[in-house]
């Protein structure tokens, strides 16, 4: 592993901490109709977006494991979700002309989904309530607020520039 | 074969079977994986604690204004209820004052001389709180894995992991719940099971037809031997009664803590619980 990469690895798990404790200490304290963002989960979805399925998916792993730790919930929920949600953002981001915020809340949107269900599945049943509809709303709202951010973040994170996208098809550097 | 975004099929599987794997190891308690938790949980919290002093001007800010109308049909309504109660005497004294009472008419010793820790819980945020609570004091405190947690209006559950400086209580209510029980003045012993947050404790067998039991009565940890509850802890009031098919008592149960406004929670040191 030379240099380069052993950088980037430790700025990837500084990264996903710093968004894990951001999200815990302070975006969850935001709450719009008794619910919160989620920056992990925009996280996973703006690197899968910006950077590929498989760096996605490795972004995923790991704040899913993060947010699976701090949240006191079964380990391997989150992990799914997210993971999901950054592979679906990767194939995404693949056939997309540009990479813009409105892709996000959708996503994020469905990476919830999957978090409910899996739980459902491993008996969280309070996963499935009547508020999920807000939840899912105020998640994708927040994930608007954030995603511009979040895409600067991932392009610093693996270390290549910002793309200025074009509306050509022509794939995005780190996939080409 | 690989798609165009470099994830392979292996990839995908193996993907899949990584969280089952870990919810699966989670669930049976495996100890690295717990452990990784603990250290996780322990290294983060300072940095949490942390951003959320920091930015608690802002945070503090966002509710007063996210919440002014909320905070003003609440204020509206206390003033009214204040009108109502300076109307009339009041001749009811609190629940816990009450059960105070009780237990000293029964001649119950509630938690003379076990060692205890007072533990401060832990606020759960985010869109999917866990059912368990989690407080502010771990094995530094002496805190173990078994210890039940009461409040002063009686028992609320038993914690079940503990790290160096947090611990997770499960909830009476939890529907993995379930531990000995005896009505106040009777010898019958019985099993009261959780079924879920917000629910009733349920005694699903183990009360024959003949035993008068009223609605109200007093429930309290049996104190059988080697019970890992010590005897006489309040779990809860019979709410409701109702008769099963084999003609025993089906009693839903009321826990006389109120888990839903947890904020301080006493660890009982008790050495029968390991």
């Amino acid at each position: 592993m030379n240099r380069r990469k052993v950088k980037i690895a430790l700025r990837v798990v500084a990264v996903v901490i710093a968004v894990g404790v951001l999200q815990m200490g302070f975006f969850n304290e935001l709450t719009v109709y008794g619910r919160v963002c989620e920056p992990l989960l925009t996280f996973s979805v703006a690197c899968g977006l910006t950077v590929g399925a498989k760096r996605g998916l490795i972004v995923g792993l790991l704040a899913g494991l993060l947010y699976d730790a701090l949240s006191g919930l079964p380990i391997g929920l989150a992990v799914f979700a997210y993971t999901f949600a950054a592979i679906i953002a990767g194939w995404v981001g693949e056939y997309v002309s540009k990479v813009w915020w409105g892709l996000t809340p959708p996503l994020v949107t469905l990476g919830l989904f999957f978090y409910v269900l899996v739980g459902e599945i491993f008996g969280e049943e309070q996963f499935f309530n009547s508020r999920l509809p807000v939840t899912f709303a105020v998640a994708a709202g927040g994930s608007i607020v954030l995603a511009r951010g979040m895409y600067w973040l991932s392009n610093w994170m693996w270390d290549q520039p910002a793309v200025k996208q074009s509306r050509s098809r022509s794939p995005h550097p780190s996939r080409a | 074969m690989a798609n165009r975004t470099g994830v392979t099929r292996f990839k995908l599987v193996v993907l899949i079977l990584i969280p089952i794997t870990l919810v699966t190891l989670d669930v049976s308690n495996f100890a690295p994986l717990e452990w990784g938790k603990d250290v996780v949980r322990d290294a983060l919290s300072p940095m949490i604690s942390g951003v959320r002093s920091v930015t608690r001007p802002f945070t503090d800010a966002w509710k007063a204004v996210g919440s002014y109308d909320e905070l003003e049909r609440q204020n509206e309504q206390l003033r009214e209820e204040l009108e109502e109660l300076r109307g009339k005497e009041l001749d009811e004294v609190s629940a816990s004052v009450t059960l105070q009472q009780v237990l000293e008419e029964l001649e119950i010793p509630y938690l003379t001389d076990i060692p205890t820790a007072k533990a401060r819980v832990i606020r759960q945020l985010g869109n999917f709180p866990s059912l368990n609570v989690d407080i502010d004091k771990g094995s530094s405190s002496g805190i173990e894995v078994g210890m039940p947690a009461v409040t002063s209006a009686g028992l609320v559950g038993r914690v079940v992991e503990v790290s160096r400086i947090q611990s997770r209580i499960r909830l009476i209510t939890d529907s993995d719940f379930e531990l000995g029980v005896r009505i106040v003045g009777f010898d019958t012993v019985a099993v009261a099971k959780g079924s879920g947050a917000g629910r009733a404790l349920v005694i699903g067998d183990g009360i024959p037809l003949s035993l008068p039991v009223e609605q109200g009565m007093l429930v309290t940890t049996s104190g059988i031997e080697n019970s890992v509850y010590p005897p006489d802890i309040p779990v809860g009031l019979v709410q409701e009664i109702q008769v099963d098919p084999n003609l025993d008592q089906v009693l839903y149960l009321q826990p006389t803590a109120s888990l839903d406004v947890l904020n301080f929670v006493t660890v009982l040191l008790y050495e029968n619980a390991l």
